[in-house]
């Protein structure tokens, strides 16, 4: 068996430590999940439904029908019926849905990228239309990043979890960086 | 111009895109259903570009990836509305049109 080695798909920029803006506590602090598993999973017509229910039950979620409240941080919903599960093994998320929906491994096809810090809701200012008072923590939302697709996740305040296509992360960090330098980024 | 998505919540009109007037179903194509060529052309090429209230398509492209049906005023850029597609022809008792994708 071959073994395939990843290069770093947020490109050469995305290097650990403080970016920008040297001064006292970074305002962005940024990390990005290698190697996470992410299964995106699509319900069939009129299945999206029975597909919360089996995910319910089969991992122990609570989800809900796609509002924004309605996701958790390891199934962040992009759409009607629509899911990235994330950190599930692949099998499992496959056998838990069954012929409800659709389900493909999307692991070396979507970048995580988690930012945190009191500067966030300055940055996302800049590059994301959504109102992040009307916002609840714990709600997913599709949108976009500047111009590149995303699906937000809102952990806590100021924490919110980003998934790029893969081919589009580096274009993104490296936006991310310079839009972040006022504030200063530490990546960790 | 906002435009209230059905699944997202309001959001900007620049994450659709704009796809024409729910008017009529696409005609149906394949086998021996070929539509007269006045018909397809009407489909493609017709337009009424009303003046008022109008339905047209729009796809959530940076967003939820739904096809959804806006009603708005093309005089006023009122948005009143929007409904998905397949709700929209379920409510017109209409088979939905045949998706073609983008
Ligand atoms: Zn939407």
């Amino acid at each position: 068996m071959s073994t395939i080695v990843l290069s770093n798909p947020l490109g050469a920029h995305w290097t650990a430590g403080r970016h920008g803006q040297a001064e006292g506590e970074a305002g962005i602090r940024a990390t990005h999940a290698a190697g996470l598993t992410i299964v995106e999973v699509a319900a069939l017509p009129g299945q999206a439904q029975p597909l919360r229910a089996a995910l319910e039950a089969g991992f122990g979620m609570t989800l809900g029908d796609g509002q924004p409240a309605h996701s958790a941080e390891n199934a962040v919903c992009t759409g009607p019926g629509h899911y990235l599960l994330v950190g599930h093994d692949v099998q499992a998320v496959k056998a838990a849905v069954g012929d409800l929906a659709m389900a493909v491994d999307q692991s070396s096809g979507r970048v995580r990228v988690s930012i945190d810090g009191p500067a966030v809701a300055d940055l996302l200012a800049k590059a994301c239309p959504l109102d992040l008072r009307a916002w609840p923590i714990g709600g997913a939302q599709a949108s976009h990043f500047l111009h590149i697709a995303c699906a937000y996740y809102r952990r806590s305040e100021h924490g919110f979890d980003l998934y790029f296509g893969r081919s589009f992360a580096a274009s993104a960090a490296q936006w991310l960086l310079d839009a972040g330098a006022e504030f200063g980024v530490e990546i960790g | 111009m906002l435009i209230p998505c059905p699944h997202c919540g309001l959001r900007p009109s620049e994450e659709f895109t704009p796809k024409g007037l729910a008017e009529a179903p696409r005609p149906v194509i394949g086998g021996a259903d070929l539509p007269e060529d006045a018909t397809w052309q009407d489909y493609l090429h017709t337009r009424t570009n009303r003046a008022g209230d109008t339905d047209e398509y729009f796809h959530h492209a940076l967003g939820c990836r739904s096809w959804v049906v806006v009603h708005r005023n093309t005089l006023t850029h009122e948005v009143y509305g929007a409904t998905m597609a397949s709700e929209f022809w379920a409510q017109k008792n209409q088979q939905p049109e045949q998706e073609t994708g983008q």
